[in-house]
């Protein structure tokens, strides 16, 4: 969806690259071609597709059930019959990791979509249309900015019904709807300041001018041109997202056994660190590259839509 | 700049109800009865169990429950606890810790992360400013109970540099000293990237060419008249960040077994305790939109072009 409509937008031609004649030169395409050339974008595409790909197929990488616990085995080393060796429970390390992927793709995904589409809605309408619904709606915001995304999500998460705890996909659904609740208003500030920036160009005026209606001007005119700070900021989120699932399922809040999350796995292998720092070395790995592909993705694609940056 | 500062404080006062209106919805909602368990093993004589209803108003609709509580709150009142202690008391008890681990990790990220800033966005591209950018895409991935967890094993359990956790409710400084940089490590990464970059633009500006052309030494081009430029959205980070460190202390005060308020909500959310949530919560919310208004404020010594009059 953003892809083409950035495309639509009027083309912005770039003096350095007067060269190539005759190709179609947009936003879109310049950033693309930009990126292409940023090995820290290739690096964190790839990281990026092998972390999917675990989610969506675990069975590809292990064989081994991550929740058959070889309670005879429990607390071995890396090395002794599996590949990161077994947790208190005796459950295999290896596939406890492949199989948490799930979970965290899961939630940074579907967290990052709500919030860009309810922040950037809410941005959109309250610097398109202003006047009191923009104060209404920033004020709105304020409430849930001002309070801590943490303990915010802690006690929507508590004060939730029973209802949620019913099937893995409602769990899940559970944490990204606190989040989402809590994280959409910064997307939505964001999103209200491009808009107020694009509004009062030449060729929205013109638009208007022309009888275009508001779905229309803010369609293909505003959205192509304000979107690109959401799109890095919502890229970076994704990564603080999978990190904040993690963070409340250690704190025993989000998502809980049986569910298989990293955030579960380090919570039960801190209390033994001083013996087994092998337990918390190769959940806390898996979550740390998970967070660092999606922050470097982020930061690739701000160099590529940021021309100050170039 | 008066007129200013009363408009403010008259804005912040829909933003404070409506995030305790919010908190309170929420903890109205929890699951459970307060008087479970409150007599021993067997429910509670009827006689009682209606005064105890009577005095926490638990038999109002949530409206007039709410209001019960603001108008109390307006007179300094925070309730009582379903066990009769006043929270007044409690966040007495517990505010000033966290209060002093969130100060010393602000100033820990303000000092480091401007430090590491400025060495990078001076040299752009050197093998310091490389080594600061990876170092600091380490610290921002590796989630706060990893990088908590690890250093409390290494620099405090294996090597004895600094106290495994924190033994009583008046922590020393030097016993808060690891807990801080642990909690202000994302922060610093997060300020050194931010200093780095506005300092790497506006060295770039024309007005530190002039000044570097009329003579000034690069010393004083680049602190007086860049630096201080680029500090603004260094500025607002920190200011928002010291409100979200108060509420995110709650992973360092569980690690470090700091008697703090995050720990203190944390537990009340899981004795229901809703008096003492919503309490704690109405002061960190409080202790955000203050902030927010100094930093507004603080705008205006950093570039005098910013007036609130």
């Amino acid at each position: 969806m953003t892809e083409q409509s950035i495309v639509e937008a009027p083309p912005t031609v770039d003096p350095h690259d007067a060269g190539e004649v005759g190709e179609e030169r947009s936003l879109a395409s310049d950033a693309w071609r930009a990126m292409r050339r940023n090995p820290l974008f290739w690096v964190s595409a790839v990281m990026i597709a092998v972390f999917v790909v675990m989610a969506a197929f675990p069975g590809l990488f292990t064989r081994t059930d991550p929740t058959v616990p070889v309670l005879a085995e429990a607390r071995s080393r890396p090395g002794d019959g599996t590949w990161f060796g077994r947790d208190i429970q005796g459950y295999d390390i290896y596939a406890r990791c492949i199989y948490g992927a799930r979970a965290s793709i899961l939630v940074g995904l579907f967290t990052s979509i709500g919030t860009v589409l309810l922040g950037g809605t809410v941005g959109v309408i309250a610097g398109y249309v202003g006047g009191w619904v923009d104060s209404l709606l920033s004020r709105i915001g304020d409430v849930f900015f001002a309070i801590p995304l943490l303990l915010g999500a802690i006690i929507f998460l508590v004060s939730l019904p029973d209802f949620f705890n019913n099937n893995y996909l409602l769990i899940v659904l559970k944490v990204v709807l606190a989040l989402v609740v809590l994280g959409w208003p910064s997307l939505a500030r964001l999103m209200r300041s491009s808009v107020i920036q694009v509004k009062p160009n030449d060729y929205v005026q013109a638009a208007r001018a022309l009888g275009a209606s508001p779905g229309r001007i803010i369609r293909s005119h505003v959205l192509p041109n304000a979107l690109a700070p959401m799109i890095v900021v919502a890229t970076i989120n994704l990564g603080a997202y999978i990190a904040a699932e993690a963070t409340l399922s250690f704190l025993g809040i989000g998502l809980q056994y049986p569910a298989i999350s990293w955030g579960i796995d380090i919570s039960s292998a801190i209390v033994g660190l001083r013996t087994t720092p092998h337990m918390l070395f190769f959940p806390g790995m898996f979550l740390s590259l998970a967070v660092l592909a999606f922050i470097m993705l982020g930061d690739a694609v701000r160099d590529a839509l940021d021309p100050k940056s170039r | 700049m008066g007129t200013y500062i009363v408009r403010r404080l008259l804005q912040m006062i829909p933003v404070l109800i409506g995030a305790t209106f919010l908190i309170f919805a929420m903890v109205f909602a929890l699951p459970g009865d307060p008087l479970d368990g409150k007599c021993g093993e067997r429910a509670c004589p009827p006689a009682y169990a209606a005064a105890f209803e009577e005095k926490y108003n638990l038999n109002d609709p949530l409206p007039v429950q709410y209001f019960k509580y603001v108008g109390n709150l307006a007179h300094g009142d925070f309730g009582e606890t379903y066990n009769g202690i006043k929270v007044s008391d409690q966040l007495k008890e517990r505010y000033p810790v966290t209060v002093k681990l969130g100060t010393m990790a602000v100033v820990i990220e303000a000092i480091l992360g401007i430090l590491a800033g400025v060495l990078t966005g001076i040299r752009k591209g050197g093998f310091l400013d490389n080594l600061v950018l990876i170092a600091t895409l380490v610290v921002i991935s590796i989630p706060i109970f990893v990088i908590g967890g690890l250093a409390q094993y290494f620099l405090a359990v294996k090597w004895g540099l600094f106290p495994v956790t924190v033994t009583s409710g008046e922590a020393t400084f030097y016993q808060l000293l690891l807990p801080a940089i642990v909690l202000g490590s994302l922060s610093v990464a997060y300020v050194a990237r931010l200093t780095r970059t506005n300092l790497a633009e506006n060295l770039r500006s024309d007005y530190v060419r002039t000044a570097i052309s009329k003579g000034l030494t690069k010393r004083r081009a680049y602190g007086l008249h860049a630096l201080r430029n680029s500090l603004i959205p260094v500025v607002t980070f920190i200011g928002f960040d010291f409100g979200a460190l108060l509420g995110g202390a709650i992973v360092t005060e569980s690690i470090f077994n700091i008697p703090g308020v995050g720990n203190y909500i944390f537990r009340s959310i899981k004795s229901r305790d809703g008096a003492s949530v919503v309490g704690a919560v109405t002061v960190l919310v409080l202790v955000y939109l203050v902030v927010n208004l100094i930093v507004d404020l603080l705008y205006g010594l950093l570039d005098p072009r910013i007036s609130h009059d």
